[in-house]
């Protein structure tokens, strides 16, 4: 190896230490807090004691246990409805002919493109009239037809062989049988690929959970971290961020756990 | 759009025992059937809650605080508040633009590194941002980022910066910021996982040849990987357009995105005529982004 070159990987090196150093930065903050004495905050001394004093209070600020359970029913709700609805509506629309079928497929792609944030005031009302307000049922209701998944499994089902579909039905597969025998099988690295991106995003979900719900018994996680205020209101940061590690430490500890079937999951899917 | 023909999907099996089974009536009608109770359940929720509520929001729009229709609202959103739509926009689109590069930028170095544990160490970093929440994400930053935050301190006790010389980022700067760190994993998961799946032999030949990294990089891996880094721009700017908590627990002050704008005018005035009004330029905004991907798949489609 030649001097330039030397120059050239310890320049790639400091690079690929900084950038990793700068991305994880503010988590590593939030663990520094957590585990120190509010003292010590904002100020990193390497001496400072160790603690868990913050995780305690913030457990006995809120309801963590309760915010936990409700986040958990919210999240495998809305992805077993999803799951359901978005794979029957797929392969309707990647197998068969049916009247109306582009038509419907426009208005599950303008799902797409418009957030159902921006909704937010119209279907309070709905859900106001169905007598769904301050339920979990009312916070996943409109997350549960997921034009994302239906528009992804039926590209995905697209790329699946007809041959193995006429060969399901040879068989005496009846069309819902080769739904479940053939396409959903094959499309597996779709569905966790999706089954990540759904969970990540209701488990952090803040808005339409904050306006929809008014009661300890139904508010997940992030509306729960909310009542912790403002750090100028006099809440301090160290326990702020005990609470937020606790709120993410699910999330963090299953992604740690799968992180490589995440990971060949979305290499497999085919996302485009 | 090229799409799958009826005697395809439902009869394609040919001369298999599916065809010998549709000639009774009930088989035909059963058939016929099938495909619209499988999509019912879906577009029954996506009227409920969508077509419905996006209608509504519309009318609410064009509907005079005084009665009738007209454009009154509009004009009210574009009078108080286009500095913040301009603002939004912009934004929005230099988050996008940094988090492509900052995901080419990782998905590079992960294919192309040749430090391995350095890889390994950014292959595992990463990825933390995704599971952190925007309401968690803000947080951090806004404890990082203050004029007296820990960034700020640990420069100044490291002597970097004089403590009198520190300034706070909590502004456009710091959304920018916290879009980027929570957004950009997502978007090289994405990208990562579609260099990874690229068919190395092209790379090694390019290198065999005396290409560089960063060529090889820009001429060969990026084209290649570009469908699934515009989806996941995409998705990412219109997650950005909706988010609330970042602007308006970073930037307190104007302008200030159109979220935060929507927000005021229902808590303080109970105006859903102007927050539907702004709603409506936001359609317009994640409308035509996400039109370009769409029309890009129907082309896709069309050309097979």
């Amino acid at each position: 190896m030649n001097a330039s070159e030397r120059f050239f990987r310890a320049v790639e090196t400091t690079g690929a230490w900084l950038l990793a150093l700068l991305w994880i930065a503010p988590l590593l903050y939030a663990f520094w807090a957590a585990f120190h004495p509010s003292e010590y905050a904002v100020r990193f001394v390497l001496t400072a004691p160790l603690t868990l004093d913050n995780f305690v209070r913030a457990w006995d600020f809120a309801p963590f246990a309760r915010y936990f359970l409700n986040t958990f029913i919210l999240v495998t709700s809305i992805l077993a409805a999803q799951l359901v609805l978005c794979t029957l509506a797929a392969y309707a629309f990647a197998r068969f002919e049916f009247p109306g079928r582009e038509i419907a497929f426009l208005l599950v792609l303008v799902q797409l493109m418009i957030v159902p944030e921006i909704l937010i005031v119209e279907n309070y009302g709905t859900m106001a009239r169905l007598g769904l307000v301050d339920s979990i049922l009312g916070i996943g209701l409109p997350y549960m037809a997921s034009a994302f998944a239906i528009f992804l499994l039926r590209q995905t089902f697209k790329t699946i062989p007809r041959e193995l579909e006429e060969a399901a039905r040879i068989e005496g597969c009846g069309r819902l049988g080769v739904l479940w025998r053939v396409y959903v099988p094959l499309s597996k690295p779709t569905y966790v690929a999706f089954g990540l991106v759904s969970v990540s995003h209701h488990w952090n979900n803040f808005l339409w959970p904050l306006i929809i719900t008014n009661s300890v018994e139904t508010r997940p996680l992030t509306v729960g971290l909310a009542i912790f205020g403002a750090p100028e209101s006099g809440v301090d940061w160290s326990m702020i961020s005990a609470g937020t590690l606790m709120a993410v430490a699910p999330l963090l500890l299953a992604f740690l756990i799968f992180q490589r079937q995440f990971v060949q999951s979305f290499m497999h899917a085919g996302l485009k | 759009m090229n799409v799958t023909s009826p005697t395809d999907a439902v009869h394609g099996q040919g001369g298999s025992a599916s065809s010998r089974l549709t000639g009774s009536r009930r088989g035909f009608s059963v058939r016929s059937l099938l495909p619209l109770a499988l999509v019912a359940p879906a577009l029954a929720m996506v009227l409920l809650l969508f077509i419905y509520p996006l209608g509504y929001s519309l009318i609410s729009a064009f509907t005079l605080p005084e009665g009738g229709l007209g454009l009154g609202n509009f004009a009210k959103a574009l009078e108080l508040y286009s500095r913040d739509m301009v603002f939004t926009l912009v934004i929005v689109s230099v988050s996008t633009v940094l988090i492509g590069l900052v995901a080419i930028l990782i998905g590079g170095y992960l294919l192309l590194g040749e430090q391995r544990w350095a890889v390994r160490i950014l292959s595992v970093l990463y990825r933390w941002p995704l599971f952190i929440p925007f309401i968690v994400a803000a947080q951090c930053m806004r404890t990082f980022l203050a004029k007296n935050g820990l960034m700020n301190n640990t420069l100044t006790e490291l002597g970097l910066i004089e403590a009198i010389n520190t300034t706070s980022f909590l502004d456009w700067r710091g959304i920018i910021i916290t879009f980027v760190w929570k957004q950009a994993p997502f978007v090289t998961l994405l990208v990562a996982g579609a260099m990874a799946a690229l068919d190395r032999a092209t790379v090694e030949a390019a290198r065999g040849l005396g290409a560089g990294r960063l060529r090889v990089l820009v001429q060969i891996v990026v084209p290649q990987v570009m469908p699934t880094l515009v989806v996941g721009l995409i998705l990412s700017f219109v997650t950005m357009m909706s988010v609330l908590s970042v602007p308006m627990m970073i930037s307190g002050g104007h302008p200030t995105m159109m979220t935060v704008d929507m927000a005021f005018r229902i808590n303080a005035y109970g105006d859903y005529g102007t927050a539907n009004a702004l709603g409506f330029f936001s359609y317009l905004m994640t409308g035509a982004v996400a039109w370009i991907y769409l029309r890009r798949g129907i082309d896709k489609e069309g050309a097979k």
